[in-house]
């Protein structure tokens, strides 16, 4: 293979990308969840405002200590995280799961293969295109969230920018196996299966809570297998670990630990997920490769 | 031979079968007519061209690489049959993308843009949202962007089927401007006046199997039938000898002839003539595509 050759393959995912976005921004899904967003951050800001003032209040009357007021903040900073991170994995999967199926199924593609383009090009374009919008859009919620609750309630925050990648990730995540069933489903039987996949590993994550809590190895393994296949929670629980360290969600009133943040997923894990869109596009190229259209 | 198929078969899911061994040879620079009636197998054999559809067997060669080849598209262009478009993009936006994936510089990418929808007739809508188009200038658009990389050889799948009649005349011409420049163009139709109109050479399938194929004008010579108009009745038991020449029909004033060619017709006329028959008019039926489709293929009702 020649320079000049993957040179203009590079030119051409970033053609595909490129108009992957712009046609993104279009989709009446994305434009419907963007007012959502919005709409809920507005109630999120709002209750935080007024909850603030309550805090305020009644911190002055009993003169509650300044670690009591950190760990309210860090409850209704993680009170916040697990809605929106929800909003933005389902745009993730609606935003995408028509990203190949779509132009097949209207004829769009044909035109578009019969370029000197690979199908695998296409593959790549498409998915950085849609992880592009992704990035943006889950950063600027994700940091809303965070940005309010730091900013009315005073929460705390550890490792911020590693919380904030993994909030990232996880569209991403959703996104590479949303693109990978276009690849092969028809749109509504993909966006029904990504749907379930997402809402399988996030049982698998409360399963894999509770094994840790009462020690259940079974269940522990349930909740990893789902990971495997879909490590979108996993991610998520990791990220809210990040960012409040479950020593900080310990209720005020003393032992307890807080549900969301038991069976921190490892290391290991995170790393998988790391591969795991790769894996989902590079298997949506070869798929895509070897069908008829 | 710029394109070059063995044995060239596709058959679908559940045994469907699309092209059923189809061997052919297209020359540069013709205007190449595939015939066929509906679902016959002319676009299954233009998406394997293309490399949309893989073939289940056989061999193919298409400008001098195998199916399949990535570059090799850079220098072919291809109007689906079922052409569709971003429809929220403009026709410049829409071409600038096509040029990118051709690896066209801007500047030239404008410039190829600006000639081919003259070309078409729509160089006034470069700016205009393809959502807002007819079909027909949909089907216009799609011209313009498959000659985009001004290719060597053109696959157009049926590309008048939106166009009114004035529409399809344009596109004759078109097809005609692009043979003189060069270009192959390889077209699919099920009209036969419109390719017996443009078209060089043709091959016409029918079940996936082709049936006939060869220049037209080749196809359109052989067996021939003269119309012979006499002034009184004329009894063939008067025993002239008419050559190779059978008796089709025959009315009292007026006899039809089957000749083996129309080399045949003088001689004919002349033993007719010789024999006493009072001869006041020799029309040659001229053998056209539809008689020739409707010998090949068969009159049988289908879709
Ligand atoms: N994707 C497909 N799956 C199954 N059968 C198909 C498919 N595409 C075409 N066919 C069948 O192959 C035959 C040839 O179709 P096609 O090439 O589209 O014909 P034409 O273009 O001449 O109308 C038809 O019988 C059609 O039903
Ligand atoms: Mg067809």
């Amino acid at each position: 293979m020649s320079s000049a050759w993957t040179s203009s393959a590079a030119r051409r995912v970033l053609a595909v990308a490129g108009l992957t976005f712009r046609e993104a921004r279009r989709r009446w899904v994305v434009v419907a969840a963007f007012v959502m967003t919005l709409g809920y951050l507005g109630i999120y800001g709002t209750g935080l405002y007024f909850a603030s003032k309550d805090i305020m209040s009644v911190a002055g009357g009993t003169g509650m200590d300044e670690i009591a007021l950190k760990m309210i903040g860090a409850q209704m900073l993680s009170l916040g995280l697990f809605p929106s991170s929800l909003i933005v994995g389902l745009v993730a999967v609606f935003a995408s799961v028509a990203s190949i199926s779509g132009d097949l199924d209207s004829g769009v593609a044909h035109a578009v293969l019969t370029r000197p383009i690979r199908r695998s090009e296409l593959v790549l374009g498409k998915y950085l295109g849609l992880a592009f919008m992704l990035t943006v859009y889950s950063l600027l919620v994700m940091g809303a969230v965070v940005a309010m609750a730091v900013g009315f309630v005073d929460a705390p925050t550890d490792n911020l920018v590693g919380a904030l990648a993994l909030f990232v990730l996880e569209p991403l995540v959703l996104c590479a196996v949303a693109v990978l069933g276009s690849t092969r489903l028809p749109t509504l039987a993909n966006g029904v299966l990504c749907t379930a996949l997402y809402g399988i590993a996030f049982i698998g994550g409360i399963i894999e809570q509770i094994g840790s809590l009462i020690a259940s190895e079974v269940m522990l393994n349930i909740g990893i297998l789902t990971s495997l296949l879909m490590p979108a929670d996993a991610i998520h629980r990791r990220a809210v670990a990040e960012l409040l360290p479950p020593a900080m969600l310990l209720d005020p009133a003393g032992g307890g630990v807080s549900f969301s943040a038991s069976a921190v997923p490892s290391g290991w894990m995170i790393l998988y997920a790391v591969l795991f869109p790769a894996m989902m596009v590079l298997t949506g190229m070869w798929v895509l490769k070897r069908r008829d259209l | 031979m710029i394109i070059r198929t063995e044995g060239l078969t596709k058959v679908y899911g559940r045994g469907k079968i699309g092209n059923d061994g189809v061997s052919l040879s297209v020359g540069e620079g013709h205007v190449f007519g595939f015939l066929g009636p509906n679902g016959a197998g002319k676009s299954t054999f233009v998406k394997m061209m293309v490399g949309l559809i893989q073939p289940t067997s056989g061999r193919a060669e298409v400008l001098g690489q195998p199916l399949g080849h990535v570059a090799m598209r850079g220098r072919m262009g291809f109007l689906p049959e079922t052409f569709r478009y971003q429809a929220w993009l403009t026709p410049r936006e829409l071409l600038a993308f096509h040029g990118r994936l051709l690896g066209l510089e801007p500047s030239a990418v404008s410039e190829a843009a600006h000639r081919v929808m003259a070309e078409v007739g729509l160089a006034e809508e470069m700016g205009a949202k393809i959502k807002s188009f007819s079909k027909g200038m949909q089907q216009r658009l799609g011209l313009a962007c498959a000659m985009l990389s001004s290719p060597r050889l053109l696959f157009l799948d049926e590309p008048t089927s939106a166009l009114d009649p004035l529409g399809r005349r344009d596109v004759r011409e078109l097809l005609v401007r692009l043979r003189d420049r060069g270009t192959t163009v390889f077209l699919n139709s099920h009209l036969l006046s419109e390719v017996e109109m443009v078209c060089d050479s043709v091959a016409m399938i029918d079940h996936g199997r082709v049936v006939a194929d060869g220049p037209l004008a080749e196809l359109l010579s052989g067996p021939c039938e003269v119309e012979i108009s006499l002034a009184g009745p004329w009894d063939a038991a008067d025993g002239a000898p008419l050559g190779g020449a059978s008796i089709i029909s025959q009315t009292a004033e007026r006899v039809i002839f089957g000749l083996p060619t129309e080399d045949a017709i003088p001689d004919l006329v002349a033993a007719l003539v010789a024999a006493g028959a009072r001869v006041v008019g020799v029309r040659r039926r001229k053998r056209d595509l539809e008689s020739l489709f409707i010998e090949t293929v068969g009159n049988e009702h289908r879709e």
